[in-house]
């Protein structure tokens, strides 16, 4: 899936104060690339995903996924738009509690048009390249940190999504799971997915293609890893 | 479902338990509210059902009685074409047993004379009978199906007495009519022929003057004006009355909807007010205290809801997620309550003198409780899901406590403003139940029985009393023609130069000199009768609020009425009557102003054993009762006769008020135990959202008892407020409800302040008791697990 953003721009308003999380950014990443974008804490990298993942709208500017404008759509038309194409990884797995591991995973799908054997399918395949499928009936909270985020992986790829944005997704792990998760987004990305992922790790960075950094809202870097 | 409601089990358990007290309470209140409202709507036609008044002008003030001659309503239907039926009855015998020959007794809501078109115009099913021959008989009646099951088998040509008012007297059993619902203004009671009142009373049955014993109904025809008729109505009094009388006293008749003629009453209307105020209270702390506990949860939901969100699960279906949970919490909750009603319906029926069954089956309630539901169901579901719905989700991973904080506190204010309210409202009805049950009645009831001995021959009613005299248990006995307590019958005292009527006093009927004595009356003036009223004296006792009437009817300028002398209607003797005797003002008719006899009273001498047989014991005690009823049954033994203390009336007068301050305490007790189960909710919240600042609070050198303080504080301040607007609200509603009464408690403000620093030491007790363990915690553990 193709991103292109142009003069982005997201203001965030209180009463009395005007904060410019993102100022002018303009970005391109190819379908099927890998990119990381690092930066200090508080300068618009949650936002940024946030915008990419259709999760919110910029204030100002153009946003084109596959060449169609999106960023002004109405949240009705963003949800549309999330549903099967977009997965979500997140620092801290947004695993719901009261759900096990099936149907953790199976969420995405339950928006989607499949019949319940092609549901059941999908599924057992992800969490059997998650390597979780004994821990179906789990709770998450019966769960380690890396089989979580393992389960959020599962559920973030089971619609087999064109784009995964992971916001710190080893920033919860110890160096073996975090190590295991990179590895398995790794294999993602050879599979074709095209993977944003925001990192504080320049460990994590160095699996990227291309490694962005952000400060005070804006990019300051934009370097291809020659790594 | 399950997981979710097991995943945070207090907290849903504590949204159920006050949903499920709130829908029971609230169920039932909006019940009986319904229920009041809707009296005598289930008639057919009750829209176009009039009952037939009198108006007269007395003493230059024009008043409107209900009860009217015997032949007003069936001329009032010869005259006016737009009468489709007209009926009167009148009472016979009050609420009391009837026997069979095969010697079993019943309960019965009382006898009434009827004429024959009674069902024609309260139309009801008749189970058996042709009813306008019965009520066209002498001595055939209808009775309702509920009493002919009762009694069981064939009841059709059975025979019955009424042995403690007519025990010669025997009335057939000709026809069944369907009971009446519970909610109506007509007496559910046997209707026994109107030409059998020939047989006891003078028969008045075509009278349109005096004589006035009837009630009056006319069924109007469609689209009638009653206004219209007014030409009919007087055209019918000029031909039928004297024309110099007409004008006399500018008499006429109204017709007034008997719709409404329930609830405009000023009593009804109050409590009307009263239970509404209740259950909007009861239902809105319910519904907001599970609205409390779903913000409290938002936090963990919200993410959920988030991460549906990112998954492409639209607003849409959020929303009916969140509905149909609260839906399912609805529905356990309402199958929880109707449990509830049903296991406590006797406690429901004492509070609200109503039974439960009647109440749920009454006209279209299931379709209001059905709306009270949707309302809850809005607040409940609805607000919430709007909730999820309009939360980004970036706001909701970052899982912002404080955001819902403002939210938690209005609605807990709102739980401590109906606590604070319910609170000062019992606090006030308590007292004026206390300030009632202790008034001064102007007599002495304490030691004091009755037994009804109407239905006797003298010199039985004699024995009786001799009898009880003689047990050694017995002070004094005496016979009266009336009770003391109920509001007394009307005479007019009149001028017999002018033959004006000018003042109408309460007839007390006669009395026998020793009731004095019995009753423990206190003279202010005069004495007791010296000779009875066989003899030519004519002598009478009255109240001392004759002397406000000889001031203003008789010009008199002192206030001694000793041998003062006045003429009376309604008495045998045509001459003066002297009086011999004043007593301090007695206390009759109801606790509420529009039932009480403010009236002076009369009392006539009598040597008659008639009546009502009053006993004074030397202590009122149980076994005392049981001798003299032993004694009674052993004196008549084929007679029915109960004795029974005159506090009983008492209690039975102060029922409507014991069991308001009952049904005040009930709902004041559930609303406090929500508000309190809030309170809990949102202090530990609070106690999980500061815990990072309490800890570096005690590492700082803050005390325990500091950090509680700074919990109750906060809430104090949220709390003294709603506890004062309460108290306020409390206090009007109070002034309200206390206005219909004759004597009221004082509205002192000290006993609602009172209340509200009762209620703010409680909350600061809850408070100091949830945050003890964040207080006395390590705050290292805190620390660590930011």
């Amino acid at each position: 899936m193709k991103i292109e953003v142009k003069n982005l721009e997201k203001v965030f308003r209180t009463d009395s104060v005007q904060t410019m999380a993102l100022n002018n950014v303009s970005l391109t990443i190819e379908d099927g690339s890998f990119v990381a974008i690092m930066g200090p804490s508080g300068c618009g990298k949650s936002t940024l995903l946030n915008i990419l993942g259709l999760l919110d709208n910029p204030t100002k500017g153009n946003y084109l996924l596959d060449g169609e404008e999106v960023g002004n759509l109405k949240e009705r038309e963003r949800t549309s738009w999330r549903k099967g194409r977009i997965g979500f990884i997140f620092q801290s797995f947004n695993l719901i509690e009261e759900m096990n591991v099936k149907d953790n995973i199976m969420l995405p799908l339950n928006n989607l048009n499949l019949s319940k054997e092609e549901k059941n399918k999908r599924v057992e395949e992800a969490m059997r390249r998650m390597g979780i499928s004994h821990r179906s009936r789990h709770y998450p909270s019966q769960l380690s940190g890396g089989q979580q985020q393992r389960a959020a992986i599962a559920r973030a790829i089971v619609s087999r999504p064109g784009l995964i944005l992971a916001d710190e997704p080893t920033g919860n792990l110890d160096s073996t799971n975090g190590a295991e998760v990179m590895e398995i987004l790794n294999e993602l990305h050879r599979d074709g997915a095209t993977i944003v992922m925001v990192t504080h790790s320049h460990k994590d960075a160095a699996h990227a293609d291309r490694i962005i950094n952000l400060f005070d809202g804006q990019i300051v870097e934009n370097l291809n890893n020659l790594m | 479902m399950f997981k979710i409601f097991t995943s945070d089990l207090r907290r849903n358990i504590v949204k159920i338990l006050c949903l499920t007290i709130g829908l029971a309470i609230g169920f039932v209140l909006v019940a009986k509210i319904y229920f009041e409202k809707t009296y005598d709507s289930f008639f057919p036609d009750s829209d176009r059902i009039y009952m037939v008044t009198e108006m007269a002008e007395i003493n230059g003030e024009y008043k409107e009685f209900n009860q009217i001659p015997g032949g007003t309503a069936p001329a009032l239907k010869r005259y006016i074409p737009q009468i489709e039926a007209a009926t009167r009855f009148t009472y016979f015998v009050p609420d009391s047993k009837i026997k069979l020959h095969d010697d079993r007794s019943f309960d019965i809501e009382g006898v009434y004379l009827a004429d024959s078109c009674l069902f024609d115009v309260f139309k009801t099913d008749i189970v058996e009978g042709d009813y306008k021959a019965v009520l066209s008989s002498q001595d055939g009646c209808m009775i309702p199906r509920s009493l002919a099951e009762k009694i069981g088998g064939d009841v059709m040509g059975m025979k019955f007495s009424v042995p403690s008012y007519h025990p010669t007297y025997e009335a057939t059993i000709m026809g069944v009519y369907e009971d009446f619902q519970e909610n109506t203004t007509l007496p559910r009671a046997i209707f026994i022929g109107l030409p059998t009142i020939s047989r006891f009373y003078y028969d008045g049955s075509d009278n349109f003057a005096g004589n006035d014993r009837y009630v009056g109904y006319v069924r109007l025809a469609k689209d009638t004006d009653p206004k219209s008729l007014q030409s009919g109505i007087r055209k019918m009094l000029e031909d039928n009355l004297d024309k110099e009388m007409l004008d006399q006293y500018n008499f006429n008749h109204g017709l007034r909807p008997l719709l409404g003629s329930y609830t405009s009453q000023d009593g009804v209307k109050t409590m009307i007010t009263m239970l509404s105020l209740l259950s909007v209270i009861i239902l809105l702390s319910a519904g907001i205290n599970y609205l409390l506990v779903t913000v409290g949860q938002f936090n963990s939901r919200a993410k959920e809801m988030a991460v549906r969100k990112c998954y492409g699960t639209g607003n849409a279906k959020l929303f009916m997620m969140v509905v149909g949970e609260s839906l399912v919490y609805m529905v356990v909750s309402l199958m929880l309550a109707l449990i509830l009603i049903s296991i406590s319906s006797g406690l429901c029926e004492e509070l609200l003198g109503t039974s439960i069954q009647q109440l749920f089956s009454v006209g279209r309630i299931w379709a209001v409780e059905g709306l009270v539901i949707l309302v809850l169901l809005i607040l409940t579901g609805v607000i919430p899901a709007w909730l999820y719905c309009k939360t980004p989700v970036s706001v909701a991973f970052r899982g912002n406590r404080k955001s819902k904080r403002i939210w938690k506190l209005a609605m807990l204010s709102l739980q401590f403003f109906s606590a604070g309210l319910l609170l000062c409202l019992l606090a006030l009805v308590a007292r004026q139940f206390k300030m009632m049950s202790n008034l001064d009645w102007g007599f002495d009831y304490e030691n004091v029985a009755q037994i009804n001995v109407s239905g006797l021959d003298p010199n039985e009613a004699k024995r009786i009393s001799d009898g009880l005299k003689n047990l050694g248990i017995v002070q004094h006995t005496a016979f009266s023609d009336h009770d003391f307590f109920s509001y007394g019958d009307g005479n007019n005292i009149w001028v017999e130069e002018t033959q004006e009527e000018m003042i109408n006093v309460a007839d007390l009927c006669y009395s026998n000199p020793e009731m004095i004595d019995v009753l423990g009356l206190r003279f202010t003036q005069g004495g007791n009768f010296v000779e009875t009223a066989d003899s030519t004296l004519h002598q009478v006792i009255v109240e001392e609020r004759m002397i406000d009437v000889f001031k203003k009817f008789f010009g008199s300028d002192d206030d001694n009425l000793i041998g003062k002398t006045f003429k009376i209607t309604g008495h045998d003797i045509i001459g003066d009557y002297t009086i011999c005797g004043v007593i301090e003002n007695m206390r009759r008719g109801g606790f509420e102003d529009s039932y009480a006899d403010k009236r002076a009273g009369v009392i006539f001498p009598t040597s008659s054993s008639r009546g009502i047989l009053f006993i004074r014991f030397t202590e009122m005690t149980e076994s005392n009762l049981r001798s003299a009823q032993d004694e009674i049954s052993k004196l008549l033994p084929d007679k029915e006769l109960y004795i029974s203390p005159m506090k009983t009336y008492i209690d039975y007068k102060l029922m409507n008020i014991r069991r308001f301050q009952k049904s005040v305490m009930v709902v004041g007790i559930a609303i406090l135990i929500i508000a309190l189960l809030g309170l809990i909710g949102y202090t530990s919240d609070e106690v999980q959202r500061r815990a990072k600042e309490i800890a570096i609070r005690k590492v700082t050198g803050t005390t325990d008892l500091k950090i509680i303080k700074l919990f109750c504080i906060d809430i104090v301040k949220v709390a003294f407020p709603s506890l004062l607007l309460g108290g306020e609200a409390a206090y009007i509603a109070g002034r309200h409800w206390l206005s219909q009464y004759t004597d009221q408690v004082s509205m002192s403000p000290i006993v609602f302040v009172l209340c509200v620093i009762a209620l703010l030491l409680l909350i600061s007790f809850v408070v100091s008791l949830n945050s003890l363990g964040v207080a006395r915690s390590n705050p290292v553990n805190h620390l660590r697990n930011e």
